[in-house]
């Protein structure tokens, strides 16, 4: 049975759902703490595996089953390498701090025992995916993390905005699904397994061609949708619609890093096939820049974080696509912690400026939030790699791989001058100048729930960098040499800070208006008028065909016509005997003649 | 001995007995006759089966024969008397109830008919029996001799019956200008072997037409909506049931192991058989769509019905002569229930229009559940008797290789459906009409309809008992070897 | 010991409980408590198909000569029993959503009861004349309930399902009788155990095997409302009572699947090659076609009924995988299928029940009005588009693995299935559960559903929903072997 204990760390949080879910409804403070306390249990199971694991210790976990029918095997079992342990460590931990913070944010709100019911669910799925031992079930709670994030984006279901944004958000991840899905087909049927234990093992029969490639890019379909890289990146700006806690847990922290988590995971079949990895270095190298240069013309605080979230994911995509999982891996949990540590310091200017998001109307704060501004400060600083900030030495380990891709580190460095550009932008908008708005004018820090996470944050963010994360995974640390991309790439961010500095330094509203980029290059626009308006065009058609068509002609069509020709043989029945013998009569003789003729030959 | 026992003469003699009580007993009694009429009936019932078994005395040796068939067949007419004499009790004659033991006395005489025609193995004895029965039924028809209806009806059957008749004589004179005889086994044998003449043909295609008649096949179909309609329902009940069932059993007997059971008949007629029942089904199902009124309607579902059958007969097999032994019972059970309501609903409304059912269900739950049961029964729908028998037919045309056939007969089973359900939707959800009530029932024939129905059901599940009158019917007649070695 | 003569039990409890309900007990409850106890025999026969492999009730099969060779013989083995488990759920769910006071109340518990005693007795039955006949009786009750009971269009809707389903059973005979005179006369029968057999063992010509394949898969498609003769289907659910439709789609439909798997497969598996194309031409358009006419659906029933019907397509790809992965995950679909759609249907007559309709546009807000309403919507939403950890997730996932081999296009097709049936239902949920709370909602006189009385079968659909998807062996284990031994040849 003690063998089975792991299993705690991935059940933890799903029994605080269900009891919260069954029982504990109508006592809120009950269900916050059953939550909170589940997360934290499920925290301090992984750091145990964490440290055991780095101790070298091996213990192996039973599998509990559940599909193994005829050639496909797929159970319920903890894949306990250093990445998994490393990322529940994250992930629990990161999910603990955002509780607490959210014991604070959501004070007031009268369905905040299902929020936390959510949010537990959440946590069990993204534990699920990161301690999957197999594909199959990998999916199965990467639909859940999808469930559980539709849910909470979705948390305030009286806003309408809300509810769009849900949908979008589950349905564009569907589209990923579809090709994830696919590509694990495809895994299975080329390799015959779906165990990510064997599977290393199994590559050595891959026939390799256009079968890898296409299997490659199905699961980076998966990745696409779930980290909002192009062309699936639009869901993620819109989910921002959610609570703060939220967006940074999910949005910015943990899920949609899973699907780099997952990349990395299946790294060896990616491998086969270079087009596919030049595919995931290309699309990651694009999206360092363009969500960058959308940020710089956004107005709504939390939308510039998200767009920035999108390009640093990109930066970890990019280094998967090059082949260097140790900074990827690095880089993934140093900016769990900065932009986590931004979005509940934007959660905390939202609460305390009551509800105001657009950083034109806030403006002051740094007076009245102080604390809160210095630890946005920080977060910034981490966020444009500047040393010795966590973010430095993570992007640095990014930027050194791009070393012998100049075309791929231009585009990086460039995307890594814009960040600092709208960050700087974002801070002194938001917080330096006078108040522009009521909101602004009465802002005040949040209580003691809300500071603490906020605290413990800053404090990872700028010495997250000397966490020995790579020994945890085990791969030796790659940072070290200095090559020229460090200076450029320092250059760069730290030159993004002087153009913002005199334009924003006084403005009280946007002095540039770049339609284009406000207009988040049309993506939006083309999908609404292309894709979605072509689906709905031929489900009209289709459902005009079956109304009009099959219901209408062909079903009460043939009805009608058995009628009529009743109708017409009721006329022969006249009713005048004369004409039923002449029928009679008619008949017999045509009978006898048939009779005659058959017969005599 | 019992053979002066058997159930002709006792027909017979009930019936006069009837006439005759009527005649001699004081005007008060006559209430009393119906009730006597139907102790006869149901009397009889009881114990033809034991007596249709009998041998038949020697001197009616090469008339008559009592064998599986006729021994299954006589207590059929019979039970349809029992039914027929049950309505009559029911039913109003209005002008004519002074005559009442005539009406009560005609159908013994007609059912003694029938009785002689299930076991008649001769065509002299065939037409003897015929005109017994076809003279009494002019008669009855014609009974309302005030009602328009019913004076038409009798006029239109007396003039298509009269040719029927005719073509039977000569039918049977060409016969004995052929063979020689006009018995069937000796027929039989003599013509084993042979090549077949024109004349031997011309005369069973005559024999054919009236017996088409009889059973009401198209092209010889058309008297009988008119006449369904226009005569006393009892009286259409036993033209609908009993009369059609006769020319059935005859046409089994010549074509089974009677006259013309030769191979040479055979080919010539398997093909004309099946194209009368395709014509006849598709004919009945179509014309029955647009009816409204339950009795055409009821003339034209037995049409179609007929139609079945004489596919299954048509493939001239012995499959195919059990399954019109078992769908004519199956018949009866599902269409004399509606034809009592029918009779009911006369006495109520004066006319069988459909739009008198409206309702019915939530008056009359036990008649209307019974009435669904035998209409879902003719619509053949499972697990009811009627499926049972259609899915025999089906599996008989199969065997034989007849795919048009079967597909036709596939086709209109579910057009059927179409007026089977007709009823039915009238009585669950259309809404009583308060102009025309929906008809009320005694409560005893309540239990009847249920009762029958709920048979229709029993017989779909366990069609045991079926099976094994068809089979039973398939015992041939002994063929009297040194008599017809003569 | 030898509880075979619990198997007629199961059709006999249902039986004495009509029988109570028109003596005058109350319908409501008789009907509940009789589906409930009926579950009791239900387990032990479960309990025994899974130590034995099957049950049998009834005389050996000898093969009858004559024109009636009927024999009745019941039998369960791993194949029929999820579907008899399914029966019985749905059946005591459907029981427990309907309600007082209904019109003519005993004929309505009565017809109701019908249809699940007749795909009881379809799912049991070995003799194929009593297979057929089983289906019909459940049929007939559909017929009324639709007519008296339903809604809407309710007699349009009611003839067209009728005739259609007479068409397809009609069809359906005249493939079962070719079947059975494939046999050699001395040895003809209808028990399909002897069936497969003798038709394994020396199958007959191709070309025939053809014909017999496409005549049951017109007559089994048109009961499963397989494109082109699917018309009736969403109608039909639309306008039928809430137990009704839930009974219809949720057991009744599976008896063409089951027939498929039962009798298509394995006694004419050339033919059933040889036609493999057109299936798959057939399954696409349910995908795709339903799919698309799903996604303009205003109205909540019909936007279901369009999702089922685009689900069987799901299950044939299944059927026509030819692997017992495929097999597995069809039957898996099916049940769990049954089990999600009449948790849909339940909802939706709950909220038509509560509002007035089931107008998508006129409603919004629900999950603020009533919550547990909200739960189980989701859940019946999430289950229909695949979520995982749910009964359809397996399936469908088994089902992608088993057909990838031989049909990756289809499964393209299917996969992409999912993403329209999510888009079609998420939508839906949107405009019922989201937004500002619309008057119809605001001003519905019950809001949310209460108490134990209200909830249990909802809570009893969700729970074997997800036991099914977390331990789908239940289903799988005993039907492996009998899949394998379909697909030996």
């Amino acid at each position: 049975m003690i063998a089975y204990s792991p299993y705690l760390v991935l059940l933890l949080p799903l029994f605080a759902a269900l009891v919260i879910r069954l029982f504990l409804h109508p006592f809120p403070r009950f269900a916050i703490s059953v939550s909170t306390l589940a997360c934290l249990g499920s925290f301090i199971g992984s750091l145990l595996l964490l440290f055991s694991g780095a101790l070298g210790s091996t213990v192996a976990i039973p599998a509990i089953p559940w599909i193994e029918f005829a050639g496909l095997k797929a159970d319920f079992g903890l894949l306990m390498d250093p990445l998994a342990r490393l990322m529940a460590t994250l992930v629990s931990g990161i999910a603990l701090l955002v509780h607490i913070y959210s014991i604070g944010y959501l004070k007031e709100d009268p369905h905040r025992s299902r929020f936390f019911a959510e949010l537990s669910l959440f946590v069990f799925s993204m534990m699920g995916i990161v301690l999957a031992d197999n594909l199959v079930t990998m999916f199965l709670f990467w639909e859940l993390v999808g469930l559980s994030s539709y849910l909470l984006i979705g948390f305030w279901f009286d806003r309408p905005a809300a509810g769009a944004a849900a949908n979008k958000a589950f349905l564009v991840n569907r589209i990923g699904d579809f090709g994830f899905i696919l590509g694990i087909l495809g895994v299975w049927s080329l390799f015959g397994t779906v165990s990510l234990v064997d599977l290393p093992s199994s590559l050595a029969a891959s026939p390799g061609g256009w079968a890898v490639t296409a299997v490659g890019l199905g699961l980076f379909c998966g990745c696409l949708g779930k980290s909002a890289q192009f062309p699936l990146h639009v869901w993620l700006p819109d989910s921002m619609e959610g609570p703060t806690p939220v967006s940074s847990l999910l949005h910015a922290a943990t899920m949609v890093v899973a699907g780099v988590y997952m990349l990395i995971r299946v790294l060896p079949i990616l491998e086969l096939s270079t087009v596919t990895m030049t595919t995931i270095a290309w699309v990651g190298g694009a999206m360092t820049l363009l969500p960058a240069l959308i940020a710089c013309q956004q107005n709504d605080i939390k939308r510039i974080l998200a767009y920035s979230t999108l390009s640093e994911i990109a930066y970890m995509v990019m280094a998967v696509g090059l082949g260097v999982t140790g900074p990827a891996m690095y880089h993934l949990t140093m900016h769990a912690f900065f932009k986590c540590l931004l979005f509940l310091a934007a959660g905390s200017v939202i609460h305390g400026c009551h509800e105001v998001q657009d950083i034109w109307k806030m403006g002051g704060l740094g007076k009245r939030m102080p604390f809160t501004a210095i630890v946005t400060g920080i977060g910034t600083l981490a966020l444009c790699g500047i040393p010795p900030l966590s973010g430095f030495w993570s992007k640095d380990e990014i930027f050194a791989a791009t070393a012998h891709h100049p075309a791929l580190a231009l585009v990086s460095m460039v995307a890594g001058f814009f960040t600092s550009f709208f960050m700087l932008r974002l801070i002194l908008v938001a917080f330096g100048g006078s108040p522009r708005s009521e909101g602004a004018r009465h802002a005040h820090e949040g209580s003691a729930s809300l500071i603490f996470p906020m605290l413990i944050l800053a404090i990872l963010s700028v010495a997250g960098g000397f966490l020995p994360v790579n020994s945890f995974l085990g791969v030796a640390p790659e940072g070290t040499h200095v090559s020229w991309t460090l200076w450029v790439s320092l250059v760069l961010a730290l030159a993004g800070f002087v153009p913002a500095f005199f334009i924003y330094r006084v403005a009280t509203r946007d002095p540039l208006s770049i339609p284009i980029l406000q207009g988040k290059f049309y993506v939006d626009e083309f999908y609404n008028r292309v894709l979605v308006a072509n689906q709905d065009g031929l489900g009209k058609l289709a459902d005009a065909f079956e109304g009009w068509v099959v219901r209408g002609f062909l079903v009460r069509g043939s009805g009608v016509m058995a009628r009529a020709a009743g109708q017409g043989l009721r006329l022969v029945q006249c009713g005048q005997v004369q004409v039923y013998a002449t029928v009679f009569i008619l008949g017999a003789l045509s009978l006898l003649w048939w009779i005659l003729k058959s017969g005599v030959r | 001995m019992t053979a002066w026992l058997s159930p002709e003469v006792l027909l017979v003699l009930a019936g006069v007995g009837l006439i005759l009580v009527d005649s001699l007993t004081p005007r008060s009694w006559r209430r009393l006759i119906s009730p006597l009429a139907f102790v006869f009936a149901l009397g009889l019932l009881f114990w033809t089966p034991w007596s249709s078994g009998q041998s038949v005395p020697d001197s009616w040796r090469n008339l008559f024969v009592s064998d599986g068939l006729s021994s299954i067949f006589k207590p059929f007419f019979v039970l349809c008397l029992v039914a027929v004499t049950g309505m009559s009790a029911r039913y109003r004659l209005g002008t004519e109830e002074s005559v009442r033991a005539e009406f009560l006395a005609l159908p013994f005489f007609s059912t003694a008919g029938l009785c002689l025609l299930a076991s008649a193995r001769d065509f002299l004895a065939v037409f003897v029996a015929l005109e017994l029965v076809s003279i009494s039924l002019y008669l009855l028809v014609a009974f309302h001799r005030t009602k328009q209806a019913s004076l038409e009806a009798g006029i239109k059957l007396l003039v298509m019956g009269g040719l029927s008749t005719g073509f039977l004589v000569m039918g049977i004179a060409w016969l004995y200008a052929a063979a020689g005889t006009t018995e069937f086994s000796r027929l039989l044998l003599e013509q084993a072997g042979r090549p077949v003449t024109p004349a031997l043909l011309l005369a069973a295609g005559l024999v054919v037409t009236s017996l088409a008649f009889k059973i009401a096949a198209v092209p010889f179909h058309a008297w009988a909506p008119d006449v369904y309609e226009g005569a006393p329902t009892p009286i259409t009940a036993f033209l609908a049931v009993a009369s059609k069932a006769a020319g059935f059993v005859l046409l089994m007997r010549i074509f089974g192991w009677g006259a013309f059971a030769l191979d040479s008949v055979g080919t010539v007629f398997r093909p004309i058989l099946l194209t009368m029942g395709i014509a006849t089904v598709t004919l009945g199902t179509l014309a029955a769509l647009p009816q409204r009124n339950l009795k055409r309607l009821l003339a034209y579902s037995g049409i179609a019905h007929a139609g079945y059958m004489l596919l299954a007969l048509g493939t001239l097999g012995e499959a195919g002569m059990g399954t019109v032994v078992a769908y004519l019972w199956a018949y009866l059970f599902a269409t004399l229930p509606v034809l009592i309501f029918i009779n009911e609903m006369e006495r109520n409304h004066g006319n069988a229009d459909l739009r008198h059912l409206d309702g019915l269900a939530r008056r009359e739950k036990g008649a209307a559940l019974g009435l669904m049961l035998c209409f879902l029964s003719m619509a053949g729908l499972p697990p009811l008797v009627g499926f049972s028998v259609k899915l025999a037919v089906f599996t008989t045309l199969w065997n034989a290789g007849e795919m048009p056939a079967l597909v036709v007969a596939g086709l209109m089973a579910v057009i059927g459906l179409g007026f089977y359900l007709a009823p039915i939707r009238a009585m669950y959800w259309e809404r009583e009409a308060d102009a025309i009530p929906a008809t009320r029932l005694p409560s005893f024939l309540v239990g009847v309809l249920l009762a029958v129905g709920l048979l229709n059901l029993l017989l779909g599940f366990y069609p045991k008992p079926l099976v094994a009158l068809a089979e039973r019917s398939l015992a041939p007649a002994p063929l009297n070897r040194q008599e017809t070695g003569r | 010991m030898d509880i075979s003569y619990l198997l007629p039990t199961l059709l006999l409890l249902p039986l004495f409980g009509i029988v109570l309900i028109a003596l005058g007990s109350h319908p409501r409850k008789t009907a509940i408590i009789v589906s409930f106890l009926n579950l009791v025999p239900g387990l032990l026969l479960a309990g025994l198909v899974l130590r034995n492999g099957q049950v049998l009730f009834g005389p050996e099969p000898i093969p009858v000569r004559g024109v009636f060779p009927f024999k009745f013989i019941l039998g369960m083995d791993g194949l029929s029993l999820p579907l008899v488990g399914l029966t019985l759920g749905v059946t005591l769910a459907a029981m427990g959503v309907s309600r007082d006071g209904v019109k003519r109340e005993r004929e309505y518990f009565i017809c109701l009861l019908l249809v699940g005693l007749g795909a009881l007795g379809a799912f049991l039955s070995v003799d194929l004349f009593y297979f057929f006949s089983f289906h019909e009786v459940a049929l007939i009750p559909t017929f009324l309930l639709l007519g008296i009971w339903g809604q809407g269009d309710r007699s349009g809707a009611a003839w067209r399902m009728t005739l259609y389903l007479m068409f397809g059973s009609l069809v359906l005979l005249v493939g079962l009788i070719g079947l059975v005179l494939a046999l050699p006369e001395t040895a003809r029968t209808l028990d399909w155990r002897v069936l497969t057999e003798a038709l394994q063992t020396n199958p007959m010509a191709g070309d025939r095997q053809t014909i017999l394949a496409a005549l049951l898969l017109v007559g089994f498609g048109t009961l499963i409302s397989l494109v082109p003769f699917h018309s009736w289907a969403p109608g039909g659910y639309a306008s039928a009572p809430t137990p009704a439709a839930m009974l219809h789609a949720g057991i009744l439909k599976k008896f063409g699947l089951y027939g498929l798997l039962r009798i298509a497969l394995p006694m004419v598996p050339a033919g059933w090659q040889q036609i493999g194309g057109v299936v798959g031409l057939m399954l696409a358009a349910n995908i795709l076609y339903c799919g698309l006419a799903a996604l303009q659906q205003r109205d909540f029933r019909w936007l279901l009924g369009f999702s089922s019907v685009m689900h069987m397509g799901t299950i044939f790809l299944g059927l026509i995988s030819g692997t017992v992965l495929g097999l597995g995950g069809a039957l898996l679909l099916m049940v769990g299928h049954g089990f999600s759609v009449a948790l849909g249907f339940a909802v939706a007559g709950e909220i038509h029940h509560r509002t007035g309709t089931t107008w998508i546009p006129d409603l919004g807000g629900l999950a603020k009005k009533a919550p547990k309403l909200w739960f189980y919507l989701m859940i019946a939403t999430m289950a229909s588009i695949g979520l995982p950890s749910l009964a359809n997730f397996a399936g469908e996932i088994l089902i992608f693995f088993g057909a990838w081999a031989s049909h990756p296009y289809l499964v393209v097709i299917a996969a992409w299935g999912v993403v329209l049936s999510a888009v079609a239902m998420l939508r839906a949920v949107r405009g019922i559960a989201f937004g500002p709370v619309a008057n119809a909602v605001e001003n519905a006189p019950e809001g949310d559903i209460t108490g134990t009385r209200e909830v249990w079968p909802f809570a009893f659909l969700t729970t074997i929903l997800f036991v099914l998807g977390l331990v789908p062996v239940l289903v799988l284990g005993p039907a492996r072997p009998v899949l394998e031994r379909l697909l030996s040849r």
